[in-house]
């Protein structure tokens, strides 16, 4: 290309029609980034089309290439303006198809000239025809949903634009110098408003969102509002379900909605939160009278197996539910078209803290003509999640208090039973004593006391309390109150069981069991006063003759029968004797092979160490049986209280 | 155990408290012969503090049931929850007690 | 521990089997009690204390115990003291054990009671709650006015890894498995 010819191409209409393109093919440039549909391509292969057109023409001024490029430029106006109304597609394709033959024709004939010369301008007729053609369409198809595109937003415009320029080039014809400079590039003016009505789509777009965004906010406060002030003051679990309930109701526009919590025990579901109007989507038993108050009734106490039916199944799934038209789908139960048993849209979604599903929330709505849309759904999903995070804590708190709360208690436990257990047994001149308890699994069952009723005399005690947990460990506080208080009086140790029995048993609704062995003892004579109660019989280690006594009395554990009367027996210790008070945990302990440590294990330890003070017994008494039992699991508490007379 | 009586309406509803079990749950049976004696119609045995219950228990509910349906009056048994509802279904005797979930639907049931 | 999966088939029958394993003793924890009707449910949480503090229903399964032990101590013992009722248990987070054995004549009405209990499944399986009247309850001539004869069927269903007699119908050996937890999402 020479400089000359250059300057001739600058000098004439091609710049401007440039530009036009240009400016256009920028914005649609821009806006292709957010373009996901690909519906910006043909804009842009239109502007493609005409760039290549103005520069061939500014190097080959043709003739009739003006005119067949228009027509292919229409084409492009036809198919983009009549294809996206589909019952108009009908006329596309002939459309089409005439205007390209057209164009064809015409290039062919002023190629080769078979036809004789045809007038431009009559061959231009087809341009207005076509701007017409797609006014007419785009009015008579305008209250189609297609009219919320780039098509719709323009047409009129277009159209007329169009139909403007076919107008003043069948009139005028091409060479006209207001048709070369002014019409052609202001015939892009389409594309350029094609391109700004995208930008304001985008534009609709983005405001849309935010105005989704604006409106989930406002349902989360909403929600956290109504829930936070269930939180704030006195709040059953009942009261917090509804407010959280009706928050997602209203924020979702239902006009009924339930909760079901998770029930770990059954494995099933049970409607606990019930607001508005909702009617059951499952059959009704026969029996069930059809009245608005038996049917509410009904599905408010609702139970479900897990698995069972649409609920039961987002229950142990964890997968939500979207029935917008519930009338085809087999999962919902119409059971008539009363306004208390109709449903016609329905939504569902899980309740979970962490993984764990603790329940689900449900909405239904009742007039057909107003189904449940996604945005409803995606709420839906926003507030279940949303409100049991806020709420999360609440309902860990009842989880932990239902699952680790054994092991809480069992803490609690723990610490009374440790605030109790004498750290340290007092030694008399006369008479020596010696302890240890060794709770097995950390909650123990034993318990042991030591009391100086008076300087010289002493009670100790022994005993089992049947069952674990915080229970079991309140009974032992309340045995040791009643012995403290009862050994202080002048009464017998079997009267002081009675009144121990009779303080505990049917006090409660459950069943509280203990057994007992109690050691009275006077310091300085040795004169020994024994009671029991079903506890494990005590043995005696008489020093002189070397033989070993069992002191057992055939008896009641405390706690089974309100009038069960106790039974004393009396003795009289003498210098180097010994009584030793133990648990069935140390008689039944076992070891690797099976076999139980027994009386005769005990008697055994004690008898080779009979000549140790009462405290160093009780330390050999541990070290054997730990070596008997090697590292078997124990699985009962051990507790042993040695007494000696000094000798 | 502990037994309550209270009514709603016709309706006589024995809130049982603890636990049924072979040492107690003849005081059930006896408490509601007593009431048939005293006329009463209309038994609504609400469960909900029950969380034991074995063969006595379930013994002394069928001898109820069975007492009161040959004398042609209502019985129903509600808030079974937990050990208890296992037990009665273990039994399979969910079917043969007349049941329901809440005190609500039993004293609505009572009118049909 | 036993294992044994062929009476999983067969939990509508007592089923009268010396050779199960079930009566297999070893590993096993032991305690015995005199037969005394008042301590049933005492010497039942004795046992049941060893059970771990995970498994769930451990009302339903000291509920379950007590019902064996009170057919030893009243059935089988007669309620007399000085008989003694034995027992050999272990539990786990995954099953329970069990071994009762009283010194009585054995239970005798044992193919009676699961004829008895035969007719029951099938009047329920027709849902002929009328019919289903006579059968609630299991009477013998020794039975009486508290006896409810239902323990022996909730027995059967509650013992899923079988429910055995030995040849003397006087120990009784049981296994219950405890569904292991499900995820929460599945």
């Amino acid at each position: 290309m020479t400089v000359s010819s250059f300057t001739l191409m600058l000098e004439s209409a091609w710049p401007a029609r440039l530009l036009s393109l240009a400016i256009a093919a920028a914005l649609f440039a821009y806006l292709r980034r957010k373009d996901t549909e690909g519906q910006f391509s043909l804009y842009l292969a239109a502007l493609a089309f005409l760039f290549v057109r103005d520069t061939v023409l500014a190097l080959f001024p043709l003739d009739g290439l003006m005119v067949v490029s228009d027509i292919l430029h229409y084409c492009f106006a036809l198919f983009i303006f009549i294809y996206p109304y589909k019952a108009a597609r009908l006329v596309l394709l002939p459309a089409l198809v005439l205007n390209l033959a057209l164009a064809a024709l015409f290039a062919a004939d002023s190629a080769l000239g078979f036809l004789g010369p045809l007038p431009e301008r009559v061959v231009a007729l087809a341009l207005p025809v076509n701007a017409i053609l797609i006014g007419l369409v785009a009015f008579l198809r305008r209250k189609e949903g297609a009219g919320r595109q780039i098509p719709g937003m323009i047409w009129p415009f277009a159209a007329a634009l169009l139909l403007g320029y076919g107008a003043s080039v069948v009139a005028f014809g091409y060479a006209a110098p207001a048709v070369e400079r002014l019409a052609v590039p202001l015939s892009y003016a389409w594309l350029l408003m094609a391109a700004l009505a995208a930008l304001e789509q985008h534009d609709r777009q983005l405001l849309s969102a935010v105005a989704y965004y604006e409106g989930s906010i406002d349902s989360l406060y909403n929600l956290l509002l109504g829930t936070g002030s269930a939180l704030k003051g006195e709040f059953t679990t009942e009261e917090l379900l509804k407010s959280m309930n009706e928050a997602i109701a209203a924020e979702t526009g239902a006009d009924g909605g339930v909760i079901f919590l998770v029930d770990e025990f059954d494995d099933l579901i049970v409607c606990k939160s019930y607001v508005g109007s909702y009617p059951p989507p499952v059959s009704l038993p026969e029996s069930l009278p059809r009245k608005q108050n038996r049917v509410e009734t009904f599905m408010k106490h609702i139970q479900f197996r897990l698995g069972e039916g649409v609920f039961g199944d987002v229950a142990k799934t964890g997968r939500n539910v979207f029935i917008p038209d519930v009338a085809k789908d087999p999962r919902i139960v119409i059971n008539g078209e009363e306004d208390f048993l109709r449903i016609s849209s329905f939504m569902a979604a899980p309740l979970m803290v962490g993984d764990k599903i603790i329940g689900l929330v449900s909405v239904v709505r009742k007039d057909a003509a107003r189904p449940f849309e996604e945005a409803d759904f995606d709420r839906l999903k926003l507030l279940a999640n949303f409100g049991t995070l806020s709420v999360s804590s609440f309902f860990s708190y009842l989880e932990a208090r239902e699952r680790s709360g054994l092991e809480q208690s069992a803490d609690i436990a723990a610490d009374i039973q440790r605030s109790i257990i004498p750290k340290k047994v007092p030694q008399f001149p006369g008479l020596g004593l010696g302890a240890f308890s060794l709770p097995a699994r950390g909650v123990s069952g034993d318990y042991f006391d030591v009391i100086r009723t008076r300087p010289d005399r002493v009670v100790c005690i022994v005993g089992d309390v049947a069952g674990k947990g915080v229970s079991a460990a309140l009974i032992m506080v309340m045995i040791r109150a009643i012995l403290h208080l009862v050994t202080n009086t002048n009464k017998d140790i079997a009267t002081v069981l009675n009144w121990v029995n009779k303080g505990i048993t049917g006090k409660i609704d459950l069943d509280h069991y203990a057994t007992l062995a109690v050691i009275a003892a006077d310091t300085r004579t040795g004169e020994v006063e024994y009671a029991n109660a079903a506890h494990q019989p005590v043995l005696v280690f008489r020093r002189s003759s070397g033989a070993v006594e069992t002191l057992d009395l055939k008896s009641l554990p405390i706690g089974v029968e309100r009038a069960t009367e106790y039974g004393r027996k009396a003795l009289r210790l003498a210098a180097g004797d010994l009584v030793v008070m133990y648990t069935d945990g140390i008689v039944e302990a076992m070891n690797e092979q099976g076999k139980q440590y027994g009386r005769k294990g005990l008697a055994q330890v004690v008898e080779r160490h009979r000549d140790l003070p009462a405290k160093e017994i009780a330390a050999k008494i541990k070290g054997d049986l730990a070596a008997f039992v090697g590292s078997v699991r124990q699985h009962d508490d051990q507790t042993v209280v040695v007494l000696k007379m000094s000798q | 155990m502990e037994l309550k009586i209270r009514k709603s309406g016709d309706n006589y509803i024995i809130d049982v408290n603890g636990e049924m079990d072979l040492y107690n749950s003849y005081k059930l049976k006896e408490l509601v012969m007593k009431m048939l004696e005293k006329k009463v119609e209309r038994f609504i045995i609400n469960l909900e503090n029950v969380d034991y219950i074995d063969s006595s228990g379930i013994g002394a509910l069928i001898y109820i049931c069975s007492t009161i349906k040959k004398m042609s009056f209502k019985l129903i048994i509600t808030n079974i929850h937990g050990s208890v509802k296992k037990v009665i279904e273990l039994t399979k005797l969910m079917g043969y007690f007349p049941i329901t979930n809440s005190i609500e639907e039993a004293i609505q049931q009572m009118e049909d | 521990m036993a294992n044994d999966t062929t009476y999983l088939s067969e939990i509508h029958e007592i089923r009268v089997d010396e050779n199960s394993p079930l009566f297999d003793k070893t590993g096993l924890l032991y305690k015995e009690f005199p037969s005394d009707y008042r301590q049933i449910r005492y010497f039942t949480l004795l046992i049941v204390q060893s059970a771990p503090l995970e498994i769930k229903e451990i009302n339903l399964l000291e509920q379950q115990i007590s019902e064996v032990i009170k057919n030893a101590v009243k059935h089988g013992n007669r309620c007399k003291p000085e008989k003694k009722v034995r027992v050999w248990y272990s539990f786990d987070s995954s099953h329970a054990q069990l071994i009762v054995q009283d010194e009585g004549e054995g239970f005798k009405d044992l193919e009676k009671w699961n004829e008895f209990n035969r007719k029951r499944l099938e009047i329920l399986s027709k849902q002929d709650y009328e019919g289903l009247a006579d059968y609630v309850s299991f009477r013998t001539q020794k039975s009486d006015d508290n006896d409810g004869g239902n323990a022996l069927f909730a027995a059967l269903e509650y013992w899923n890894g079988g429910f055995v007699y030995n040849n003397k119908r006087n120990a009784v050996a049981m296994l219950k498995k405890f569904p292991q937890k499900k995820h929460a999402i599945g």
